[in-house]
């Protein structure tokens, strides 16, 4: 209870009760150790007190004896009168001596001359009724009889404070030597509680200061970029522990936040280079349009021209072919730059074979085989017409043999098929893998019509659909010609 | 930090303690208790003989404190060397419960006796009667005993050495009555003549009287005897511990160990030494425990009953060669011991 009170306490609370404690601590011991030495040294000051006491009392008696030898002398009212102020002074001094049987020499020796003073103040009293009473003789016998016991008591007097004072030198010699003793002892209990003091304060502030240069180096660190810091709990509900834990949690705070931002940077950067890439090959697709541009154009404007005038001259057949010309070049020009449908593609694909069965005299057998529900896909410009110009160009030119073509479309599960089959020389393995990976775009390049070579196709498909299974080339062997196989996500 | 706070009040109380009983202690080195007791008796008893008087005061300040009596010893702390009817003087001035004396027997003497007495003061007169007085009890030796002591040992001696009529020296203070001395040498008389020795052997007996009021008078006049060698006697009989210690001491000095025998009273350690050695023939110890004890039982008794026996008798015994021996080895382990 009294230690969760105390670690929660604030560091201002810590420091006043710890110094104010230390200080009634050692102010009270040094009172109490003051007090102590103060009544040892007033013992001192009072060693010789007996002393002094018994040379009062040996003057008293003389004081007494003398005025009693004055009454004596001249019966004045004077001496009696002193007598009378001797007796009772002697006597209240008389009260200060022991008057027990007790086993100590010196009382012993208090008490005899106690009972001595008794017997001799008895005589000097019978002296002076006698004086008054002028009974000389018997005067005389009483004040020798008290000189005698004046005479004793003086000796015994004298003797006790001899003895008395070579005691109570030997105590004056003890109670100086244990003075000194008992001032070291005290200068060294005040040593020691001023030492617990000093390693209780160092403590103390070591018990503050550890967590804060802790705190900094941590700060320092997370100052370096390293987050993974990680602070000792402390239990501590002062300023400091309040600190430690915002600091904390502030710290894993950043961590997290710094994670979401790499995460999306990631995503950014992965986007990003998506559409980069997406534009360069627009951009490539766009360049060798351009490259090409001013002929379409031209063919076109030229084609028309030709066209209506074969129509003038009632050559059909020259018209179609001019017309499929003109369509070919026609959708070269406008659909470069935007989405088409499967039914597009594949007029178009109709119009190449038709220019190229017209050039080449018929010896390409085309064939197509189209699911009319698909003929409204959307799907990127420019990819069918390509691969058949591929197969015409690699597949069966040459061959010796009937040439054919067929063009499958079909849908299965969510996909559309767009299958270009030749019956050419084929292809080996290697070749296809390096079409496939875009190896051999160069080659493409030079001979075809209207630029766009296979891996241009492959290139576009990729990023249009985000997949990489766009395009499957198969070819049984040499001679035994090649199907492409365009795969395109049937939502799109 | 709160077990530190903890830590520091436990050293601060434990210091406060420690130096409390380290204060006490000191204080307590310096504060003296005392104990009461009923009675105040005082032992006065002359500075001569200092070594038996002390056993017996021990006896009977040992024998007080079971009767919760203090014994003073009276005139010891005092400066002035006074007399021993000085000392009575004081104690009777001083009304003390009970007086223990050993002392001259004189006029003076029995006047403070009787004086303390009248005062209700119980006075027993130790070792030395004070016959006249009023003193309640005399605790002693008997003088016919102790001649019979000495008689026996003179006897034994002259037998021994084939003396025929000794010359005996008997050394007695001054203050010893007559009546003392006749005791005595009438003891020693009938030990002869118990002895059948026939009227021929009895010996020769003179009583030397020391001034016992000079102090140094005694070792003078046993060198007197001793440098008088013509009529030096065979026997010498001293009759306390100093006269022993001066006669065997003399005996030393002037060669005369073996010729003139020495019987001594007491025991000191320097007299059994003496004995043991052979050049005191033997010597009467006097029980100086029983003496002690039996003043303040007489006193105690007076006390309580209003009355006790007059005379208690004191044990004596005799030391010889063989028994000194016996006596120094046991100091000599006791004192090992202590």
């Amino acid at each position: 209870m009294l230690v969760t009170k105390w670690n929660n306490a604030s560091i201002q609370i810590k420091l006043t009760v710890s110094f104010t404690f230390t200080l009634i601590i050692i102010l009270v011991m040094n009172l109490f150790m003051y007090v102590n030495i103060n009544s040892m040294t007033s013992r001192v000051d009072e060693v010789y007190v007996s002393n002094v006491n018994l040379n009062e009392l040996s003057e008293a008696l003389q004081v007494l004896h003398e005025s009693v030898r004055g009454y004596l002398d001249t019966k004045s009212s004077d001496s009696l009168d002193s007598y009378y102020r001797a007796d009772q002074e002697y006597r209240e001094l008389l009260e200060g001596l022991n008057q027990r049987v007790v086993n100590n020499r010196m009382k012993i020796t208090e008490k005899n001359i106690k009972a001595q003073s008794e017997t001799y103040l008895e005589t000097i009293y019978e002296t002076v009724q006698a004086k008054r009473g002028r009974n000389v003789e018997r005067y005389k016998t009483y004040y020798d009889e008290a000189t005698e016991i004046y005479g004793d008591i003086q000796n015994c007097i004298y003797s006790l404070n001899n003895e008395q004072f070579k005691n109570n030198s030997g105590s004056y010699m003890i109670l100086l030597s244990s003075l000194r003793y008992m001032e070291i002892i005290s200068t060294v209990i005040l040593a020691m509680i001023g030492c617990i003091n000093l390693v209780m304060v160092f403590m103390l502030t070591r018990n503050m200061t550890s967590p804060l240069i802790k705190l900094s180096k941590a700060a320092n660190e997370v100052a370096e970029g390293n987050f993974n810091v990680e602070i000792e709990d402390t239990e501590s509900g002062d300023e400091i522990g309040i600190v430690s834990r915002a600091f904390q949690k502030m710290v894993t705070s950043i961590q997290i936040y710094i994670q979401e931002i790499k995460n999306s940077m990631e995503r950014e950067s992965r986007m990003k280079e998506k559409e980069l890439l997406m534009e360069s090959s627009m951009r490539e697709a766009q360049l060798m349009t351009l490259q090409a541009q001013i002929n379409p154009h031209f063919l076109f404007n030229t084609l028309n021209a030709g066209a209506q005038l074969a129509m003038m001259e009632g050559a059909d057949k020259t018209t179609e072919f001019i017309e499929n010309m003109a369509d070919f070049f026609r959708y070269n020009i406008k659909k470069m730059n935007q989405d088409t449908t499967v039914g597009e593609e594949v007029q178009l694909v109709d119009n190449y074979i038709y220019i190229l069965n017209v050039r080449f005299t018929g010896e390409i057998h085309f064939e197509k085989e189209i699911d009319e529900k698909v003929l409204e896909v959307k799907v990127p410009s420019m990819i069918l017409q390509p691969i058949v110009e591929n197969a015409v160009n690699y597949g069966i030119r040459n061959i010796g043999r009937e040439g054919k073509i067929k063009l499958t479309v079909y849908r299965k599960d969510k996909f559309i098929y767009l299958s270009v089959w030749d019956n050419g020389i084929g292809m080996s393995e290697e070749k296809i893998s390096q079409i496939l990976k875009g190896e051999l775009k160069e080659v493409d390049l030079k001979s075809n019509s209207n630029g766009i070579g296979l891996g241009n196709v492959i290139e576009r498909l990729k990023l249009y659909t985000g997949r990489e299974d766009v395009m499957e080339i198969k070819s049984a062997g040499k001679d035994e010609g090649s199907e492409f196989t365009v795969k395109v996500p049937a939502h799109i | 930090m709160l077990t530190g706070f903890i830590i520091m009040l436990f050293v601060a109380l434990f210091c406060a303690v420690y130096f409390s009983v380290k204060m006490k202690q000191v204080s307590e080195a310096d504060a003296r208790t005392y104990e009461i007791y009923d009675m105040h008796y005082v032992f006065i008893a002359d500075n001569a003989e200092k070594e038996f008087w002390n056993e017996v005061y021990a006896a009977a300040v040992e024998e007080g404190e079971k009767e919760n009596v203090y014994v003073e010893r009276l005139g010891e702390n005092l400066n002035v060397n006074y007399q021993t009817e000085d000392l009575l003087r004081i104690a009777n001035n001083s009304s003390v419960d009970g007086i223990i004396f050993c002392g001259e027997d004189n006029e003076e003497t029995v006047k403070l006796i009787n004086e303390a007495v009248h005062k209700g003061i119980a006075v027993v007169s130790l070792r030395q009667d004070i016959e006249d007085s009023e003193r309640q009890c005399f605790v002693g030796v008997n003088s016919y005993d102790l001649g019979l002591e000495y008689g026996k040992q003179i006897l034994e001696l002259a037998q021994q050495e084939e003396m025929l009529n000794p010359r005996i020296c008997i050394l007695a203070d001054n203050t010893m009555s007559e009546s003392k001395q006749n005791l005595i040498t009438f003891a020693i008389r009938d030990c002869f003549s118990e002895a059948e020795q026939g009227e021929g052997n009895l010996p020769e007996m003179e009583i030397r009287k020391i001034d016992a009021s000079d102090a140094f008078s005694a070792e003078e006049a046993i060198r007197d005897i001793f440098m008088d060698s013509q009529n030096l006697p065979d026997i010498m009989v001293c009759l306390n511990s100093v006269y022993t210690q001066c006669t065997y001491q003399a005996a030393v000095d002037y060669n005369r160990v073996g010729e003139v025998k020495i019987l001594g009273y007491y025991s000191t350690e320097a007299i059994l030494d003496a004995v043991e050695k052979r050049i005191i023939y033997s010597t009467v110890q006097v029980d100086t425990q029983e003496m002690g004890s039996q003043c303040i039982r007489a006193l105690t008794e007076y006390h309580e009953s209003g009355y006790t026996s007059s005379y208690v008798p004191i044990s004596t015994q005799v030391i010889g060669s063989a028994e000194a021996k016996r006596l120094l080895q046991e100091a000599e382990v006791e004192d090992a011991g202590n």
